[in-house]
């Protein structure tokens, strides 16, 4: 911010216009003042020097390690013969990481604090423009793992469908440096950038496919809405600086805090919008219509990935800029996020039932996840206690539904084929017999996420109601119930899948002579009866390896959450 | 401290066992389950043998637990306590008292009875697994002491009865199974919002942290009214449908005939008693002033279900549907006793709780043998088994005379005790409830005489007796229909101090309390007039 | 077959002997006291207890006797015999009426009716209008980003519209 207005005072100096009436902005810039007191001499030598902000790397390394680990593997992978190296790109996706993972863990530890309260703190960082602080590091995290669960999807699906290459991982690691930009956005622009690095990614990998038409499709719809909607976001920050002065989010929440506006209709307008752009992403109704196509038609390890991080990553600015910079106006906004709450969870739930392709019923169920992510907004304090800590029961709503997801999705993977094309529930049927382990792997992704106990969809659900009966007006108390029950109509669709799984399909024997072979192990083991169609289904190692690490993480924080929740309790936002 | 909180909060009698055996009970039919899953499906005849062992060294645990607890106190015994979420003030507080210890036991006697006793078909390794897992997501309902630990047992259960009826069931168990899990889901999650309220309003009122410990939520001022009659209905919700009350009661014909033979012996005899506990434990004693008030709703729903239960059960074609509904009846018998807010209607209720579940669980189990020989449960088409099958046919007869609560055996006592109970407050839904004993007899006896009496024509006639395994499997069940029926007073002498405290406790609540009746032999349960 | 009879016989003859007032047979005077307590107050007994036993046994003798004389030849007397003894006082024809039928109608009312009609059909009517929603949402996604965006719009118009009339 401060460069630009150094740079617009000295162009309008250079040609010559009165330095103080000059367009009005914001005198935040001593630059501006400073060079329009030089008397609009042009650019000439004597020009106070360029007031660059302070970067701090070691704040930003996170964000700064993916990308420029993107940019390497691009560069490396254009030296190597084009005999692609099995698994290389993945490994190195994989490593990036996790070594991002570990860096953040340790700024955690700065700015957090493990046992006690970090050195740090929470900081502002690139001259106010990001926000280091306990939410942003927790989404970090989330993203992070989206990417690393993504990669090891990402490697037993390219391969096999002939897309083997470094773009998938360059674009999946942009994609996450920009939601990991967006998590930590301190001001609007800088939001809008994260966005757009989020999401232009994401458009490609949408269409990654391209021996599918449904992946070409998916990829045109969901670029032309989300440049729609960005359009929108975009014009609502404008009406929010109108109304304002300031893009930068603590900037927004000074002034609404000191100045009491006579008429808020633009503020309010801008507001509004800004609910649109990013109720885009995160798939809420009435704008999800994009999600089933786009989750079906993309390749399923880029759905795994879109689904968990972009949600992530949307949701990390939906939240703050709601809870840190328009908390004051909350009495305007709660009551659309009531009735977009609602709308998420009744829609998500009641269309999941009819559909009968497993991508989209997931597709489905996501946006009803986004449901019960709204609801912990909805009952958002900005500093709430402990009880009523709204932003924590959605960051762990979040970080559950990551692995959740992209566990489920790698599933679908498997299921999926050569082709990328069995997904209807026929597809599933008798998967018990034939893949047992697998079976049982998403048994128990499906009922975490229909929020059955001892799974962390459970609890991440509890949290969200609580949250929400803890913020106790009548209208609350409404919205849980109407939460709980939406849980209810989604479980009867994750039962018909479970269901599925464990029939025997059409033709075979209910039990065959001697009882099921193989002693449930995935890929290897005896020759497993084979499924009606005749095609068998495989498990690869990175793949199990994924859908391992997503049920353990479910399973085990399910059974002990304590350390997840007392993480997200303390992702508290900047101030 | 009001003497019922004091009673039932009082430091166990120090004669612990020397280890967390509450957490072992809990946790060995679980930890049976994962060693039996990992266990390779060729060597079958070692996985049972680890299955069943595991859960008959549960019921050993159990009968131990029983033998070792102390009588005369109202306390909860072999507490074990551990901070589990600290920052919602969760923990694993497990103990057991009079009321629980004998539904414990009871699970820890069926669930054995249920994996060996019928004929499995198809994968016996998952089905004992689920039941295992299934045994303990039923005893750890029965020992949470802590209200979100309770819940996580009590919605936990629906997965692995779920898996059951759907993966080994009869002819319509999809839309059974289905039917089930999401009917009762559907109470259990309005029950999540109304728990949570309770829990934040607590809090809200009494300062401090969360907790959900559920003698910490009888302590400190209460929450308003209003909130605490809508928080109890939701607990109402939740339990009636598993009790099941009527209205909400039509998930159960269709899953206990559609469920296997296994599945229907633990879903009567264990899930039901789920619903009726949670009544007693987290309904009366955590909302005395509602209970009272609401009694006479939930008394009319019990003798609602008691005839309504019965009249439906009469013209039943199907003898395990006729089975169903007469659980249906009994289970009003049981609500009843509860709702009574009396001595004798409380602990003819825990017990009719323990009576229910042998006899309805025996009958599953024959009628589950006649399924097996003959392949049908129409009654229509049976007829005259008693020729061909005496064996069947006689313990039959004992198990159908139990539940019609004939005196000399076990469901006489429960009964008695409960109209007996009812009467002194509330005659004449006492009244109306002892007509229900005439038309269990009305249906069960017609039943009796259409299958088994006459002479066996077509396949009847080919039809074999049951097998000695399979009365190896009945005799324990006959013995303690017996026993129980003739020397009650083990049972109800442990009942009956943990019964009282609830009813102290509801006086110091609400002052509310029986109306004395001379008992010349028994000194009557001193009442403290410690009023609020 | 016969060892029920046989048993019950026995009973039938020695059974009179109980609780005659004399010792030993009076073992059961005394046997609920533990529970119900003490009698209260003996009923007063007069000699009038004599005479009324040996009425009745003179009674039944004469019966027993008429009964003989006019049953010894033939079992059958249409003659002595009304519809209305045959058929029992008509009380089993009174109880099918009173209580058997009804009693079955609103069985099968219970059953057939409320049961399965009316309350099944609700529990089925609420996953027939989840379908039956879903079924015509579905409607809305037509696969064509231009209704799409419509949507979005349709959506931010609604949100637009919220916020300039209710919240300003």
């Amino acid at each position: 911010m401060v460069e630009l207005a150094a740079l617009a005072g000295r162009v309008m100096a250079a040609t010559g216009g009165a330095a103080s009436g000059s367009s009005g902005i914001p005198a935040g810039a001593a630059a501006t003042s400073a060079s329009g007191a030089n008397g609009g001499a042009g650019i000439t030598p004597g020009l106070p020097p360029l007031n660059l902000p302070a970067v701090e790397y070691h704040l930003l390394a996170p964000m700064l390690i993916l990308m420029g680990s993107a940019v390497v593997l691009l560069a490396v992978s254009s030296l190597i013969r084009p005999r692609w190296p099995k698994g290389l790109y993945a490994a190195w996706t994989v490593v990036t990481g996790l070594v991002a993972l570990a860096w953040t863990w340790h700024l955690w530890g700065q700015v957090v604090g493990h046992d006690h309260p970090g050195s740090l703190g929470p900081v502002s960082a690139v001259g106010g423009s990001l926000a280091i602080d306990g939410f942003g590091l927790f989404i970090t995290i989330t993203i992070l793992s989206a990417v690393i669960i993504g990669a090891l999807i990402a490697e037993s699906y390219l391969p096999g469908e002939g897309l083997d290459g470094p773009e998938y991982y360059v674009l999946a690691m942009l994609s996450a440096a920009g939601g990991i930009l967006m998590a930590e956005a301190n001001d609007l622009i800088v939001l809008f950038l994260g966005l757009e690095i989020l999401s232009l990614s994401l458009y490609v990998l949408t269409a990654y496919h391209r021996r599918r038409a449904q992946s070409g499709e998916a990829g045109m719809k969901y670029f032309i809405l989300g440049a729609f909607s960005s359009a929108f976001f975009l014009y609502g920050v404008a009406l929010v600086y109108g109304a304002t002065g300031t893009t930068s989010l603590p900037g927004i929440a000074t002034f609404l805090a000191t100045h009491v506006l006579a008429s808020n209709g633009i503020l309010l307008a801008g507001m509004a919008l800004l609910l649109v752009g990013l109720g885009f992403k995160v798939a809420a109704v009435p704008f999800h219509v994009w999600t089933p196509d786009v989750y079906q038609g993309a390749p399923t390890p880029a759905t795994a990935f879109m689904a968990a991080a972009a949600k992530a990553a949307g949701f990390a600015g939906l939240l703050r800029v709601f809870l840190s910079a328009l908390s004051t106006q909350s009495v305007n906004w709660r009551p659309l996020v009531w009735i977009l709450a609602a709308l998420s969870l009744v829609v998500g739930s009641v269309l999941a039932v009819v559909q009968s392709d497993v991508k989209r019923i997931l597709a489905y169920s996501s946006v009803a996840h986004a449901g019960y992510v709204l609801l912990g907004l909805e009952a958002a304090t900005a500093t709430g206690s402990i009880s009523s800590n709204g932003l924590a029961g959605a960051a762990f709503y979040l970080l559950a539904y990551t692995f959740m997801v992209a566990g489920s999705f790698a599933v679908v993977t498997a299921v999926g084929g050569r082709g990328d094309s069995r997904h209807g529930l026929d597809a599933y049927r008798g998967l018990a017999m034939d893949q047992p382990a697998l079976a049982l792997a998403f048994t128990v992704l499906l009922i975490a996420q229909a929020g059955i106990p001892f799974t962390t969809g459970f609890i991440a659900k509890f949290n969200v109601i609580s949250d929400v009966v803890s913020h106790g007006h009548a209208a609350d108390y409404v919205l849980g119930v109407l939460a709980m029950l939406a849980a209810v109509v989604a479980t009867y669709f994750y039962l018909r899948i479970i269901l599925a799984m464990f029939t025997p399909p059409p033709g075979l024997a209910a039990d065959a002579p001697g009882g099921v072979t193989g002693g449930g192990e995935t890929g290897g083991g005896g020759p497993a009866t084979l499924a009606a169609t005749g095609t068998r289904v495989v498990v690869p190692v990175t793949l199990g390896l994924a859908i391992a690490g997503s049920v353990a993480f479910t399973v085990v924080f399910g059974i002990v959450p304590g350390p997840m929740i007392n993480l997200a309790q303390k992702a508290s936002l900047l101030f | 401290m009001a003497p019922g909180l004091a009673a039932a909060t009082a430091p166990s009698p120090a004669r612990g066992v020397g280890f967390p055996i509450l957490t072992v009970i809990t946790l060995l039919p679980a930890i049976t389950a994962v060693v039996a899953a990992l266990l390779p499906r060729r060597r079958i005849e070692f996985v049972r043998l680890v299955a069943v062992g595991g859960s008959l060294a549960t019921f050993v645990l159990t009968a131990f637990l029983t033998w070792r607890f102390a009588t005369g106190t109202a306390a909860f015994q072999f507490q074990s306590e551990h901070t589990w979420i600290q920052s919602f003030g969760i923990s694993w507080h497990l103990g057991v008292d009079g009321i629980s210890l004998f539904l414990v036991l009871l699970s820890g006697f069926l669930f054995p009875l249920a994996m060996i006793g019928p004929t499995i078909h198809g994968d016996s390794k998952a089905y004992w697994v689920w039941m295992l897992v299934l045994e303990t997501g039923c005893i750890g309902s029965f020992l949470s002491l802590d209200l979100f630990l309770f819940f996580l047992f009590f919605e936990f259960t629906l997965i692995p009865m779920y898996f059951i009826i759907a993966g080994w069931g009869y002819a319509n168990r999809a839309y059974a199974s289905m039917k089930f899990f999401l009917f009762t889901l559907t109470g259990s999650a309005v029950m999540l919002v109304g728990m949570l309220a309770l829990v934040i309003l607590h809090a809200k009122a009494n300062g401090g942290g969360l907790t959900f410990d559920l003698m910490a939520l009888t302590r400190g001022s209460p929450i308003s009214s209003t909130a605490a009659t809508l928080i109890f209905l939701s607990f109402v919700l939740a339990f009636g449908t598993k009790v099941p009350l009527v209205p909400i009661h039509t998930w159960l014909p269709d899953a206990h005939t559609e469920a296997p033979t296994g599945g229907s012996v633990i879903l009567a005899g264990i899930l039901l008693k789920l619903g009726t506990y949670g009544l007693l434990r987290f309904g009366v004693f955590l909302f005395p002033t509602q209970a009272r008030d609401l009694a006479p709703l939930l008394l009319v729903l019990a003798v609602v279900g008691i005839v309504y239960g019965a009249l439906v059960a009469t013209v039943q074609k199907d003898l395990k549907r006729l089975v169903a509904y007469s659980s249906v009846a009994h289970l009003g018998f049981i609500v009843l006793g509860l709702f009574a807010l009396t001595s004798q209607g409380l602990s003819g209720g825990v017990i009719q709780m323990v009576n229910h579940g042998l006899s309805t669980g025996a009958l599953f189990l024959l009628v589950g043998m006649i399924y097996e020989r003959r392949h049908t449960r129409q009654i229509a088409d049976l007829h005259g088994l008693q020729k061909v099958a005496p064996w069947l046919a006689t313990i039959f007869t004992v198990v159908m005379l139990s539940s019609i609560g004939v005196p000399g055996l076990n469901g006489f006592v429960g009964e008695f005790l409960v109209l007996i109970g009812t009467f002194i407050t509330h005659r004449w839904y006492a009244v109306v409830g002892a007509t229900g004993v005439i038309l269990a007899a009305l249906y069960l006896l017609w039943a009796y005489q259409r299958v088994f009496h006459g002479e066996p024509t077509g396949d009847n006639a080919a039809m074999g007796d049951i097998s000695w395994k399979e009365r190896w499997v009945m005799a324990p069940l006959l013995l303690v229909i017996v026993f129980l029926g003739v020397y009650p007073k083990p049972v109800l002498v442990r009942i009956q101090p943990s019964v009282d405290a609830v009813l102290v406790h509801v006086h110091d609540v609400t002052g509310y309390r029986q109306p004395d009746v001379a008992r010349p032999a028994a000194a009557p349960a001193s009442q403290p007039e410690t009023g609020k | 077959m016969w060892v029920p009879l046989a048993v019950l016989a026995v009973l039938s003859a020695v059974g009179g002997l109980l609780n005659l007032p004399w010792a030993p047979f009076n073992f059961l005077d005394r046997w609920l006291e533990p529970v119900v307590g003490p009698y209260s107050a003996p009923l007063p007994s007069s000699g009038f207890r004599y005479f009324s036993a040996v009425l009745v046994l003179a009674v039944s003798l004469v019966g027993v006797a008429v009964g003989l004389r006019v049953w010894e030849r033939a079992a059958r007397h249409a003659e002595l015999e009304p519809t209305v003894l045959r058929r029992a006082w008509f009380i089993d024809w009174l109880y099918a009426r009173i209580i058997e039928r009804p009693g079955l109608a609103l069985s099968n009312f219970s059953a057939y009716v409320v049961d399965q009609e009316i309350i099944d059909g609700a529990v089925n009517g609420v996953g027939g209008v989840v379908r039956r929603g879903g079924r015509s949402l579905r409607t809305l996604q037509t696969g064509y980003v231009r209704n799409y965006a419509l949507g979005i719009a349709a959506g931010t118009v609604a949100i637009l519209l919220y916020v300039v009339v209710v919240a300003t």
